[in-house]
């Protein structure tokens, strides 16, 4: 979806052309322009909503300079998946922060998209959906992390995410004869 | 390709110091309900602890999750099998009895013969507060009666069908003493102010056999099966001051999971929801002469 604006484009056709326009460009912190449906990124994204309501939108590319451009590219990528899949009413929602509903367990496209993403790029992905008030990407990517911890102890989890134990040796074993029972096969 | 695996498989080093903890809480929101998860994850580093044991995270992640608390194990006064160890500091003084431990809570009779009045104990684990409740009213007349009690969530469901907050949320305790021919059910209703004793049924056709025994009762929606020796019987709990007994005519018969109840007389089966409750309960034979009458 990386776009190449020519620099030769006249501007006047230029604004013709964007008033009628039914995608948006976004730029990344790194430069690369995408372009993703409007209807798309004002549905699935509430800063982006905010955005084409206020006018803000830059026809050059509107800067998230927060976004690196894979993880734009995935977002992108979700977005037009997102169009092309049918939209439940369940999915679309405002609220970002702290989401107290049932979670709505992801669909077979999703978990494919998730799937295929290596672990930074998930973690990009988090903080770009984070970013953009996209609650329903921060769902499905938090899901997918939140499924790496499953049916692992603690050393693995801390294996997985390479996270540093900072417990001294003696509170660990406090911790373990206190919680036995949490530490055993699920 | 094998680049790509292992990037697959663990997290570089500088992705997770720039992971703020607000997204390893939403991750943690995601985590199945299960309490021993979340202690395990608390395992992992200090951070994690601090995010997870923090009370606001907890709360969010319990209405996440809606229902009952997970069942991580169950009260009882005498274990012959592997118990698991409580968490430190917590001894129940001997005269300590266990009568129910339901929703968060744990209901216990405290009975010093002679050197205290008895009482009950109401004990939340997770905070360890004790609530001391007063036995009902006209408890002495059966003090030597036998007794079974129940502690029962009345936190109710919100709008979406969801169970409330069971340990913040209102309780009563449903207290059966029998002695034969008579059985005594009183009920206490909490409140923000005390709680106090509301209703009392008594019922006079216990047969010599049924022996109130303190087993842990069952509870389906508003009725609560309490087990005598040999015979069943059912409270039921129409609204706030209306209160049936009703024992079951057969002997041992199955509690019934689903669908009508097998009684001699047509009797309300309680639908789920407590909006509906009201609308299609029939009040009970509170004052079926023979069967039960109010004390």
């Amino acid at each position: 979806m990386e776009v190449d604006k020519g620099k030769g484009e006249a501007e006047e056709t230029r604004k013709v052309a964007e008033a009628d326009r039914d995608t948006v460009t976004l730029k990344s912190s790194d430069g690369k322009l995408f372009e993703v449906s409007k209807e798309a990124a004002a549905r699935l994204s509430t800063v982006l909503a905010g955005m084409i309501a206020g006018g803000s939108i830059d026809d050059n590319g509107t800067d998230l300079k927060q976004i690196g451009s894979e993880a734009l590219e995935n977002v992108v990528d979700y977005c037009n998946k997102h169009a092309n899949s049918i939209p439940s009413a369940a999915l679309i929602s405002s609220s970002i922060s702290f989401n107290t509903a049932p979670f709505k367990e992801p669909e077979e496209w999703e978990r494919k998209f998730v799937d295929r993403l290596s672990h930074d790029a998930l973690f990009d992905l988090v903080e770009a959906a984070n970013f953009l008030g996209m609650e329903r990407l921060l769902d499905v990517t938090c899901h997918k992390i939140s499924e790496m911890m499953k049916g692992k102890s603690p050393d693995q989890i801390r294996e997985v995410f390479n996270i540093k134990n900072d417990y001294t040796k003696e509170e660990l074993e406090e911790i373990r004869q206190e919680l036995a029972w949490a530490f055993y096969d699920d | 390709m094998s680049d790509f695996v292992s990037r697959q498989e663990q997290t570089s080093p500088a992705k997770l110091a720039d992971m703020p903890g607000d997204h390893w809480t939403e991750i943690f929101l995601h985590l199945p309900p299960q309490p021993h998860i979340l202690l395990r994850v608390s395992h992992v580093c200090r951070s994690w602890r601090r995010l997870a044991a923090d009370p606001a995270f907890l709360r969010s992640f319990r209405a996440r999750h809606t229902n009952t608390p997970p069942l991580a194990g169950v009260f009882h006064n005498i274990c012959t099998k592997d118990t698991l160890p409580l968490r430190r500091g917590f001894s129940c003084p001997a005269h300590w009895q266990v009568l129910d431990s339901r929703q968060g809570r744990v209901l216990f009779h405290a009975v010093a013969r002679g050197v205290a009045p008895s009482m009950l104990i109401l004990w939340d684990p997770l905070t360890r507060r004790c609530e001391q409740i007063a036995m009902p009213p006209n408890w002495a007349v059966y003090d030597y009666g036998k007794l079974s009690g129940a502690v029962v969530c009345m936190a109710g469901d919100d709008a979406d069908g969801r169970h409330r907050d069971c340990r913040s949320g209102p309780f009563m305790v449903v207290l059966m003493i029998g002695h034969q021919p008579r059985a005594l059910v009183s009920v206490y209703y909490s409140s923000e102010d005390g709680g106090e004793w509301n209703k009392a049924i008594s019922f006079d056709g216990l047969p010599m056999w049924a022996e109130v025994v303190p087993k842990p009762c069952v509870v389906i929606r508003n009725t609560l099966y309490h087990a005598t020796k040999w015979m069943d019987v059912q409270i039921v709990r129409v609204d706030r001051g209306r209160l049936g007994l009703v024992p079951m005519t057969q002997q041992r018969a199955p509690l019934p999971s689903v669908g009508p109840l097998a009684l001699d007389k047509p009797f309300a089966v309680c639908p789920r929801r407590h909006s509906a409750t009201k609308k299609s309960l029939t009040a009970p034979n509170v004052t079926e002469p023979g069967h039960v009458t109010s004390a």
